[in-house]
């Protein structure tokens, strides 16, 4: 086991107070939440793929989220998590700092959650946060049971970045997909939850066209594949923290004020599951970091991956 | 009727049992490990009739809806197992299948990320430098050159679409100031990532809801460059054939370290190889030299820089210490300590043709080999707080130059000794603060203080056995101080209220020897002005009207002299922004120019061996109105920029330049009476990068025409002149292993007086050709081709060739340079002011080889 010390920088509250006439009168001081990685297999490969969604600013405004995330895959499991994140666990950059302030914010704008998949077990492990929580559900690899039933799988072939694919379809969650698999990568694996088909999906979009993950590389490398523990997760079931996710996000409040429903703020400090909390932001803008999510002042409509 | 019904079901449901066909089994490897993950899939004629995977003990189950045709093959795949197949055997319902597979070392066929070259957002153009490099490229410096829309000049100034930037940033931070070279040429290219240039730049961040036509650049390094320290260190060895000095050597290190929070450059270098180290001290923003009254009255003895062509041959060195220190996301102190040493010295033979009245001309024909040694050493510090709504700018600067200056003549067949000497000094400090508060008022008060002092300037001439010289001594003390307030009414509009304070007290003597002309002005200018002002923005933002009425009380209070007048400048500012690619800009201004002290220096100045200059002691005043439009475009995705620009002015002067030619005595001076002159200039320049192919073309083309007046032995002469200019150069890469660069140049003017008119043109090709045999071998042949107008009627054509070989390595290049190939040895050229004509004959330096190494630490 590795144990590692992953610091925020966050501006603390407290020097925010502090500093009533700006943000710049306070200096970063540290909050150190500590996270304990297990190191739990090493990847045979890695893909990167850029996520899109198509969404609506605060003032109705049509916008385009955009975000990289990486999918580490073994013979035993794969995680999926936000690219910068993979490159500060693989490479120690640190991405908290304000120069990658709008990657942060375009990560909090898209909602994705992290995936670990563990094949031997078919278990499959999703960690999301509602601010303040952070939630955890455990169940069994979806694809690897019944759903998702892929249909029409042979329809259609189309080269995607020099791989030879075809076309596959099925219904997840309340959502049509169109998946864009690979047989030269015979894996079940690909995208977020995606997954189940005879080869590495290397293209997925939703079919009303909000959503798409795309590859944007692939690279046989050696990384350590980690499972994050914390004492603030919470043990969600799957249905449980769909319906959550969607009513929150989904009101209507939530664009214009993504904390809309935390009507305490300061009572946050004294909240056992609150440990980390903050301030992030660069030159022009400054949001919030609650237990290590960022929420930005205003944030974008939210458009669920599963209804 | 039921039962019928029931009957036919249970056919139907067992119809459907006896079609359904299970096959399932067991994958190993040949160690018999069970291999979970193996895709098993049930393929006829490329058709897929079903798939699974099989389990953690290697076992799957796949079921097909119907009974497999013949020659259905069952497939095994997993991505660390050679694949297998296996024909699926049929004739019943549940088919026994197990395989065997051969593991493999996983290679997957790897895709890598292609970054964009280049990506824009608001005002900021990010490049990402490595696709535009060439394979040749070296510094940071190469690299630019290649950008769209980016120049770099030979002096290492930097401008995008035409405008020259106004901030050069590493990381975010301004460590250099206009030092910039000192990045440019010592950064590796390749510890860079991105180049970013910002439009619409604002050195105060609380300025930035005021449109702006500043352009910065920021360099992003690679993570390399942020790890730990680095540098680079240059030794060189060469030969010049017939120089000053034959041996040519240079050596130099450069070491930089960038972190998050601590930027810092410390460079050496020395050597007689062209301005190796004297480049790098280049300030592209000025302020590296000292001009004081004294200084700026007699200047040294020197004549101007030929375009093309080594001319000069140059002894210099320099250290220089760069640190900045950041504390937090806005506050940063910096301390840049310089010191430079210049020798410099050349060949000139000068035709100069003056018209003496009527169409009478005198020509004096010289020859000197000027010399100047330049010492000047340089600490600035400065403390800067850069928020949103707070500015703090604290900057202290002491500098000194210490000058020897040469400059022996030839002339009309007689020598004359001509030496200067001088030294000064400066100190100054400035201060700015300003706050902006919720509502958005501004607020702002600034002071500079700067004591400048020449405590002797001494010019010497000896004339066929006559001693004569002259003296000089200055001191200026200058004081600013200014406060401004800048309210918002509503969302659209601004109030500006700027007030200013000027004051300096002045000190300067002159003594011509041995006539004993004497000067000796002692006292104060003293202005104070205010300058309301508007601005207004269009709901959109996508117009802002600015407009100002500069009130200002000139005062000179010097000797007896008591001059108050009351001036007053308007200006109007317009700017509309089509889109982030597209802006417009116009501003008109009425400005009124006040003489200074030095109009009072009535006594002549002896200013070389044979010009005498004194002032009309009358206080000159000048009006000039001057507009301007200029449109810029840009498509950055089509590497695209496009610079559209129109000027025009026109001044009035109380008083007007007068040259009185007696032999070849010149004397000039300032007569009271009213000119006018205008001016108009077109201007267009474009470039297209095509990145597929590398290659980079660039087009400028430039029309003036106007009017002035001048006096020739108190006869007045009115002067039409008219010109254009075009400009075109390529940098194309035809093959992979070759790159060529192409520039031309040609000039046409035109003045007319009287009944005379004189054109002059001038035409200037260079190019380059670099083969690359290997990719780190770079060899290549470049050439200067000029024609120049030496009279009428008389052309001067000149060639140029240079050589290099550079091999490329990780850490190491060397270059072998091989300089003026067919050992050229002058460069002439004439031009005219309107009414007289100056011919230049340059030596150049000799055939020079050079073998020089650059260390990457």
């Amino acid at each position: 086991m590795k144990n590692l010390l992953i610091t925020i920088s966050v501006l603390t509250l407290t020097m925010n107070i502090n500093a009533q006439d700006g943000y710049d009168e306070a200096i970063a001081t540290f909050l150190a939440a500590q996270l304990h990685q297990d190191s739990i297999d090493v990847s045979d490969f890695v893909v990167v793929y850029k996520y899109t969604c198509k969404t609506f600013d605060a003032d109705n405004k049509p916008v385009t989220d955009s975000i990289r995330l990486a999918l580490q895959v073994s013979n035993n499991g794969s995680r999926f998590y936000p690219y910068y994140k993979y490159l500060e666990d693989t490479q120690g950059v640190d991405y908290f700092t304000p120069e990658n302030y709008q990657l942060v914010k375009s990560e909090a704008f898209c909602h994705i959650p992290e995936v670990w998949m563990d094949y031997k077990e078919r278990k499959q492990t999703v960690r999301d946060i509602i601010a303040p929580n952070n939630y955890e559900t455990c169940e069994n690899i979806p694809w690897l049971s019944t759903t998702p039933a892929w249909t029409e799988w042979d329809r259609d072939t189309v080269t995607i970045k020099g791989y030879l694919c075809k076309t596959a379809r099925c219904e997840f969650h309340g959502q049509g997909w169109t998946a864009r698999y690979t047989e030269e990568i015979p894996i079940f694996a690909g995208p977020w939850k995606l997954g189940g088909l005879p080869g590495l999906i290397l293209d997925a979009e939703s079919r009303d066209g909000i959503h798409r993950f795309s590859l944007e590389s692939l690279s046989n490398v050696k990384t350590t594949i980690y499972y994050e523990h914390n004492a603030i997760t919470q043990k969600i079931s799957d249905e449980k923290l769909i319906k959550q996710r969607n009513k929150i996000f989904g009101n209507k409040q939530y664009p214009k004020n993504p904390l809309y429903y935390i009507t305490d703020r300061q009572s946050l400090n004294s909240t056992a599951n609150v440990i980390n909390l903050g301030y992030f932001g660069d030159d022009n803008e400054i949001g919030d970091i609650i237990n290590g999510a960022y929420i930005s002042d205003k944030a974008h409509v939210y458009q669920p991956l599963e209804k | 009727m039921h039962r019928f019904l029931f009957l036919f079901m249970l056919w139907n449901a067992a119809q459907v049992a006896l079609a359904q066909v299970k096959v399932s089994g067991r994958v190993m490897d040949i160690q018999n490990t069970p291999i979970c993950n193996v895709i098993v899939k049930a393929v006829n004629e490329n058709k897929t009739l079903g798939f699974t995977t099989t389990n953690l003990q290697g076992l799957y189950q796949l079921e097909l809806k119907e009974t497999p045709p013949n020659k259905t093959m069952l497939m095994f795949s997993h991505v660390s197992y050679e694949k297998d197949s296996v024909e699926l055997k049929t004739g019943g319902q549940n088919i026994k299948q197990d395989m065997v597979l051969i593991s493999r070392s996983i290679s997957l066929r790897e895709v890598t990320i292609k970054a964009k070259p280049l990506w824009q957002k608001g005002d900021t153009l990010s490049l990402r430098l490595a696709p535009f490099l060439g394979k040749g490229d070296v510094t940071l410096e190469d690299g630019l050159k290649r950008l769209p829309g980016v120049d770099v000049a030979k002096n290492g100034a930097i401008s995008y679409m035409g405008k020259p930037i106004s901030q050069f940033n590493i990381e975010g931070l301004d460590l250099l100031g206009g030092k910039y070279n000192l990045a440019t040429r010592n950064i590796p290219a390749d510890y860079v990532d991105n180049v970013e240039i910002v439009r619409n730049h604002h050195s105060r961040k609380i300025d930035k809801d005021i449109p702006s036509n500043e352009v910065s650049m920021n360099i992003k390094l690679a993570q390399k460059a942020k790890l730990k320290p680095f540098g680079q260190e240059e030794a060189g060895l060469g030969w010049m054939q017939d120089g000053k000095d034959e041996l040519q050597a240079l050596l130099g290190a450069t070491g930089m370290m960038f972190t998050d929070k601590f930027q810092t450059i410390c460079s050496l270098k020395g050597g007689n190889y062209k301005d190796f180290a004297h480049a790098d001290m280049y300030d592209h923003f000025g302020g590296s030299g000292i001009s004081t009254s004294a200084s700026g009255l007699f200047r040294g003895f020197s004549g101007g820089v030929p375009p093309q062509g080594e001319y000069a041959y140059q002894r210099n060195g320099m250290v220089s210490l760069n640190a900045i220190q950041k504390f937090d996301s806005v506050t940063t102190a910096k301390i840049n300590a310089d010191y430079s040493y210049h020798q410099v010295t050349f060949d000139i033979g000068q035709t100069k043709t003056f018209l003496s009245g009527g169409n009478d001309y005198v020509t004096i024909t010289e020859s000197s080999s000027p010399l100047t040694k330049i010492h000047l050493p340089k600490l600035s510090m400065n403390l800067l707080r850069n928020a949103d709504d707070r500015y703090f700018n604290e900057r202290f600067v002491l500098k000194g130059l210490f000058e020897q200056n040469e400059g022996d003549v030839l002339s009309n067949r007689e020598l004359v000794e001509q030496r200067r000497r001088t030294s000064s000094f400066e100190i100054a400090n400035e201060l700015f603060w300003a706050v902006k508060n919720s509502k958005g008022v501004k607020r702002n008060i600034n002071t500079a203080v700067s004591f400048k002092r020449t405590p002797t300037l001494r010019l010497s001439f000896l004339n066929d056995g006559n001693h004569y010289g002259q003296t000089a001594q200055s001191s200026t003390l200058w004081m600013n101080a200014g406060t401004s307030f800048n309210i918002p009414v509503g969302k659209m509009f601004k109030i500006n209220l700027p007030v200013n304070i000027y004051a300096a007290y002045d000190d300067l003597e002159t003594n011509r020897i041995p006539q004993g002309d004497f000067n000796h002005i002692r006292g104060w200018s003293f202005t104070p002005s205010m300058s309301p002002g508007f601005e207004i923005h269009s709901k959109n933002r996508k117009l802002f009207f600015n407009a100002n009425a500069s009130l200002a009380l000139k005062g000179l209070y010097y000797n007896k002299l008591d001059f108050t007048k009351l001036v007053f400048n308007p200006y109007v500012g317009i700017n509309y922004t089509f889109n982030a690619n597209s802006k417009m800009s116009f501003s008109s201004r009425y400005n009124t120019n006040i003489g200074d002290m030095m109009t009072l220096l009535t006594s002549p100045m002896q200013t070389d061996y044979r010009t005498a200059y004194s002032s009309s002691g009358i206080i000159g005043e000048s009006d000039s109105w001057s507009s301007s439009i200029d449109w810029k475009w840009q498509l950055p995705m089509q590497y695209f920029t496009l610079s559209l620009a129109v000027n025009h002015s026109q001044g009035k002067r109380n008083t007007l330049y007068s040259q009185q030619i007696d032999g070849i005595d010149i004397n000039s001076h300032a007569l009271l009476r009213d000119t006018r002159s205008n001016s108009t200039g077109f201007s267009v320049s474009s470039t297209k990068n095509f990145p597929s192919i590398y290659s980079k073309l660039g087009f400028a083309a430039n029309y003036g025409f106007g009017n002035s007046e001048q006096a020739v032995n108190d006869n007045v002469i009115k002067i039409h002149s008219y010109n254009y200019n075009l400009k075109g150069n390529a940098s194309v890469t035809p093959l992979t292993w070759m790159e060529l660069r192409y520039n031309i140049d040609y000039g046409w003017s035109k003045s007319k007086y009287s009944d005379t008119s004189n054109i002059t043109t001038s035409l200037s090709h260079s190019g380059a050709v670099h083969v690359f045999p290997i990719s780190t071998l770079d060899i290549s042949l470049d050439y200067d081709y000029v024609r120049r107008q030496i009279s009428s009627d008389k052309y001067k054509n000149m060639s140029l060739f240079n050589a290099a070989v550079q091999y490329k390595l990780k850490q190491l290049v060397l270059r072998l340079e091989l300089t003026n190939l067919f050992n050229q040895r002058s460069y002439s050229y004439t031009l005219f002011d309107g009414i007289n004509s100056y011919t230049f004959d340059y030596g150049l330096c000799g055939r020079t080889v050079m073998m020089k190494a650059t260390f990457k630490l």
